[in-house]
């Protein structure tokens, strides 16, 4: 019963102490705290504060069809379940950045492989898109229409390649940001990057040759 | 390293979802959303759960002190007899002192 009295009295207190804080500033590791005690005021401001890292992490790597609201709860469900192996080595938000990250590869992963893209398979804003930038750059591109596009381009590359795709070309992130998200070594993303531009190359020339025919 | 194709460039480019200088607001009810699905995804602590803990801890508790007990009295009774006798000179002393 102690402990029980002990963590209510905690929580009480903590919630009371909430108000205090909002004219303070934002304070991380007590928000922390106070979600390890199942407190459930601060579980919501913690959402409420990640939710902008995790939203932009999401619909930059996010696959095609899949829901970015989804989405995030899931990779807010992931950082609950795993709070307790936080241990302030890094900064949260990259913590939780890695989380939204691994997220959406294992999303990436679960999809089944599509057959290559070909110029049957696209529609007339595809096509024009296609023939628009393939023209320049004084022919402006619907932005939603460019994303489908290259989202059908990335779905048969491997799901490691579309995540370094992704944030490199869409994202402009560097080598070094996308090891410090993902974990993996500088070697393997340069590496997989070369490939997949490669790869990305090759079909895109095949693609527009398909449609000069 | 290598480039892009200059149109799949172009394209990319086309692609890249808008900077905006505003951070996204989440939308109204996803922070109470997330808190109620963790809540309901957490195993609930029930009376039933804390009756099956406490009986479990009881019936440790009583295992180990049963154990303590007989291994002490194991000990006890086991224990060898002194390697001298006393008893004559114990009578002995008994005649000459005792009234």
């Amino acid at each position: 019963v102690a402990p029980w009295l002990f963590q209510n009295w905690v929580i009480a207190e903590s919630i009371h102490r909430t108000d205090r804080e909002e004219e303070a500033g934002f304070d991380l590791s007590a928000c922390l705290n106070r979600v390890r005690l199942n407190d459930q005021a601060a579980a919501r401001s913690l959402v409420e504060r990640l939710y902008p890292l995790v939203i932009h992490v999401v619909r930059g790597n996010l696959p095609r069809l899949e829901s970015e609201e989804d989405m995030a709860q899931e990779v807010f469900m992931k950082m609950f379940a795993k709070l307790d192996q936080y241990e302030g080595v890094v900064p949260f938000e990259h913590w939780v950045a890695r989380i939204a990250v691994n997220a959406c590869l294992n999303r990436i992963r679960a999809q089944t492989s599509r057959p290559e893209l070909r110029w049957a398979d696209l529609n007339e804003s595809q096509i024009g898109a296609l023939e628009n930038t393939s023209a320049g750059d004084a022919h402006p591109v619907d932005s939603l229409v460019a994303r489908d596009l290259v989202d059908l381009l990335l779905e048969p590359l491997s799901p490691d390649d579309q995540i370094i795709v992704r944030m490199m070309e869409l994202e402009d992130r560097s080598i070094e940001e996308i090891r410090q998200l993902t974990g993996w070594s500088a070697t393997y993303i340069r590496v997989r990057a070369f490939r997949a531009r490669r790869k990305l190359n090759k079909k895109f020339s095949k693609l527009w040759k398909e449609g000069k025919l | 390293m290598n480039q892009l194709h200059p149109g799949l460039k172009r394209l990319m480019r086309a692609a890249r979802p808008e900077s905006s200088l505003e951070r996204p607001e989440a939308p109204a009810g996803f922070a109470a959303a997330v808190v109620r699905r963790r809540r309901s995804s957490e195993p609930e602590v029930s009376e039933g759960t804390f009756a099956q803990w406490l009986i479990f801890r009881a019936a440790t508790a009583s295992a180990v002190l049963i154990v303590a007990g007989l291994a002490a009295q194991v000990a006890f009774t086991a224990r060898p007899a002194a390697p001298y006798d006393f008893t004559g000179a114990y009578t002995a002393a008994i005649k000459v002192f005792v009234p």
